[in-house]
């Protein structure tokens, strides 16, 4: 919080100064910058309107009753409240951009000079001339403007450093350009290294994960910060919960994608190494980066209907390529076989059209995959090979996916490599309001008939292909489908939890269910 | 956002409370109340202000680098051999000198104050760090060692606040100094320049003038605001304005209002008019203009560049 003592310590020292030494000075044009009325212009946009006004009104009563002042009192304390107000106001509608706030500070302050000679030549006509005023305010003005972008920093600098202390307040201004308003400011400030919930795309049951990337997954974040969730606002491949360096940024927005439309559908899939291999910089920087891919780039085929189960990617060859051919392979899963962390698709792989001997491959395992239900054809597990690549993608050690509390998922070293990392620690969740309870997080509930009703997990799938559903047993929803309706409490049973979860998944969206629980997101 | 509703209120609220003030000054600039509290905000700030220009005058008068502790008491010892008069800068010591020139010369008994704030915006005032306890009272003539400076208009225990002949809103009576003809000044306000031209306006209509006339301010009642004698500029240009009865001029003032530093309040009037022993004394022999560039003649030839005919 802003220190209280610093707006009035502020305006007096920025009074005496105007009064002894500035209005002393001879500037070329006539006029003097108005330091008071730029002092109160930034502190009303570094403290909002409120807060704007009362400085103003202050500032200006002050300046009026100060010894050589000569016009009415209360001109200057009618125009500054207003500018102070005014400022406060306009900087809430403009944000936080310094630019903005500088050119609003000096739309306020040019308007604040304009109306304070307006006043004096109606009220003070013997003392404020039409003459006079056609040489000074201009002068003035080209003052004030000169000053304002200083003093807006002076202010959010003494702000920031009375706040949070000496370092991390020239760490605020010299980092982030704008320093912290108040504190309510940085807690809606956009944090990009935060995981982000928000609305999903309009589709049901669309739920869009994205971390940044320079977040591990098992960090805890400050107490806070809440944990919000944003649509398409996260780092290709940061699901797995690794670093990436600025060079291996995607060009393709990665989709964590939660929940099917159908129940039962749906995976936890990013799209590992998208975008990033076709820069070809630094292979095996990341567990599932298409090492020496350089040519290729996997383009997400935007969100197919029910979820990143049957998501689709296609890799394509860059256009340049002499000789080539594209090379989709889509992977496809069917509904009920999504998987945790199925990055690069467990189910049906189809083959390239035209494989190019020199280039890289996927080569789909001939495993069984273990979430197959239907059994009729065999499932590929996902097993990456590139021919180009120095080592086996699927040695490399992967990050652990944790979508549940007391999840059983653990690390092999061995394990496929494209198994994605959860973005979605435990600690994430048990943020903020859920800090108490586990993390609940259901967006689909298991298949019927698969379970009992009312079951399911993140990212919806019934199955998973490391964990088989008997271990979900006993698990209970906390919210979603299963829960206790009028229908239920009338009868004493719950009854109704399947039929409520298809009404309820048909028309709101695993977004809305979860922020209608959390209370977050609306 | 949460507290507009509040907001607002507590901004309509503060804006009724300016408006009142506006109009309680307005219809009656000499409310107790508001003196009162004018009083006590001059005296707050003029304490701020006095402490600011000491500091001021300190740095500007050129303190030596304290790093050693020798040369600090040595400089104590100094200045307490000197008193405080000797803390006025070189330039002050002028202006000073120049003022009791003028003061000796009109026979005023002034008492030497220095500017210490300046007004804001189109106020032509300034902050004196003198006061009621130096026996200044409203309306006394404040002047410098070139002319006029102003008039006081109020008073607080320390500060004194005066209003500047350079104000639009201040007319001084003034008389032309060969003739004795009487006329009043008006300031120009704020210019761009700083240094504006007054406006002369003559009381009678069979006044002749001619640049290069000086003017002295004509004596008030009891001397207030403005004590005789004190000289306030000299005609540059010859206004003829159509359908006017009485003729004006432009008047150069000798004081630059935007420089003060040095200024006296006239706390005791001269017993006798000095009539123009206070303007400064003319060159001699008596100046014959030349114009040297035609272009320039109407408005530079006639103020500044007069040069005397050697010999003449």
């Amino acid at each position: 919080m802003r220190k209280a003592w610093l707006a009035p310590v502020l305006i007096v020292v920025s009074i005496v100064l105007q009064l002894t030494v500035l209005n002393g000075l001879r500037l070329p044009g006539g006029g003097v910058p108005d330091l008071v009325l730029v002092v109160v212009a930034a502190l009303a946009v570094a403290d909002g309107p409120m807060a704007g006004a009362i400085i103003g009104f202050a500032a200006g009563l002050c300046l009026d009753l100060a010894p050589p002042g000569s016009l009415l009192i209360g001109q200057y304390a009618l125009v500054f409240c207003l500018a102070g107000w005014g400022a406060g106001r306009l900087s809430r509608a403009v944000g936080r951009s310094p630019l903005r706030s500088v050119v609003l500070m000096a739309i306020v302050v040019a308007a604040a000079e304009v109306l304070s000679s307006a006043l004096g030549l109606v009220l003070e006509p013997a003392q404020v001339t039409t003459a006079e005023v056609r040489v000074v305010l201009p002068a003035t003005i080209g003052y004030d403007l000169v000053l304002c972008p200083f003093m807006l920093y002076l202010v959010m600098l003494a702000g920031t450093v009375l706040a949070e202390g000496l370092a991390a307040g020239a760490a605020a201004v010299g980092i982030r350009g704008v320093p912290a308003r108040r504190e309510g400011a940085q807690r809606r400030q956009h944090r990009p290294h935060q995981p982000h919930l928000a609305h999903a795309a309009g589709r049901t049951g669309d739920g869009w994960v994205g971390g940044g990337g320079d977040r591990h997954h098992g960090t805890r974040p400050s107490a806070r910060t809440r944990v919000r969730f944003r649509p398409a606002n996260g780092v290709a491949g940061s699901a797995s919960g690794l670093r990436h360096s600025a060079g291996s940024l995607p060009h393709a927005t990665p989709s964590l994608r939660l929940a099917g439309r159908r129940r039962g559908d749906g995976a936890i899939g990013n799209y590992v190494g998208s975008g990033s291999a076709s820069r070809g910089g630094g292979p095996g920087r990341h567990p599932g980066m298409l090492t020496g891919a350089s040519s290729r780039q996997f383009r997400p085929r935007g969100g197919q209907a029910g979820g990143s189960a049957t998501a689709q990617y296609t890799v394509r060859r860059a256009p340049s390529g002499p000789g080539r051919g594209q090379t989709p392979i889509k992977f496809g899963g069917h509904r009920g076989d999504g998987a945790l962390g199925r990055a690069l698709g467990s189910g049906s792989l189809a083959p390239p059209r035209r494989p190019a001997p020199a280039t890289p491959r996927l080569r789909t395992g001939t495993g069984r995959s273990a979430l197959t239900t239907r059994g009729s054809a065999p499932r590929a597990v996902p097993k990456v090979q590139f021919r180009s690549a120095a080592r086996p993608v699927a040695r490399r050690p992967a990050a652990v996916p944790r979508f549940r509390h007391n999840s059983r998922l653990r690390l092999h070293g061995t394990t496929s490599g494209l198994v994605s990392g959860g973005v979605l620690g435990q600690s994430t969740f048990r943020a903020g309001r859920q800090r108490a309870g586990a993390p609940r997080l259901r967006f689909a509930t298991g298949r019927r008939g698969s379970g009992p009703p009312g079951r399911g997990m993140l990212g919806g799938s019934g199955r998973s292909p490391l964990r088989g559903p008997s271990l979900r047993i006993g698990k209970q929803p906390r919210f979603g489908y299963g829960r206790r309706s009028l229908l239920s409490f009338l009868t004493g049973r719950r009854v109704g939890g399947s039929w409520l979860a298809r009404k309820r998944v048909g028309s709101r969206s695993g977004t809305w269910l979860i922020g209608k629980r959390t209370g977050g997101l609306r | 956002m949460r507290d507009t509703r509040r907001t607002r209120l507590v901004l309509v609220v503060l804006l009724v409370v300016a408006l009142a003030l506006i109009a309680l000054d307005y219809s009656d600039g000499s409310n107790s109340v508001l003196r009162a509290v004018r009083n006590a905000a001059g005296t707050v700030f003029g304490g701020a202000e006095h402490a600011s220009g000491s500091v001021a005058r300190f740095v500007s008068g050129g303190s030596a680098s304290a790093s050693q502790v020798k040369s600090l008491q040595e400089q104590v010892v100094k200045l307490r051999a000197e008193l405080s008069g000797a803390q006025l800068s070189k330039s002050d010591l002028k202006q000073l000198r120049k003022l009791l020139l003028v003061a000796g010369a009109a026979q005023y008994r002034v008492l030497a104050a220095s500017v210490i704030a300046v007004g804001t915006g189109y106020q032509q005032t300034v902050t004196i760090d003198v006061g009621s306890s130096n026996g200044v009272t409203p309306e006394e003539t404040v002047l410098n060692g070139e002319g006029l400076v102003g008039q006081v208009t109020s008073v607080t225990a320390t500060t004194a606040t005066v209003l500047l002949a350079d104000s639009p809103s201040e007319v001084v009576g003034a008389a032309v100094a060969p003739s004795g003809q009487l006329g009043s000044v008006t300031g120009p306000g704020a210019t761009a320049s700083g240094n504006g031209l007054m406006r002369l306006e003559m009381l009678s209509s069979s006044a002749v003038l001619k640049p290069g006339d000086e003017l002295v301010t004509s004596a008030s009642v009891h001397d207030r605001p403005f004590v005789p004698g004190v000289p306030i500029g000299v005609i540059t240009k010859l206004l003829n304005v159509n359908g006017a009865l009485t003729e004006a001029a432009d008047v150069r003032p000798f004081v630059n209002y935007t420089a003060l530093g040095i200024v006296g309040v006239v706390i005791v009037p001269p017993r006798h008019n000095p009539r123009f022993s206070a303007l400064p004394p003319l060159p001699h022999p008596a100046p014959t203009v030349t114009v040297t560039v035609t272009a320039r003649a109407g408005t530079a030839g006639a103020g500044s560049s007069a040069t005397p005919k050697p010999g003449g």
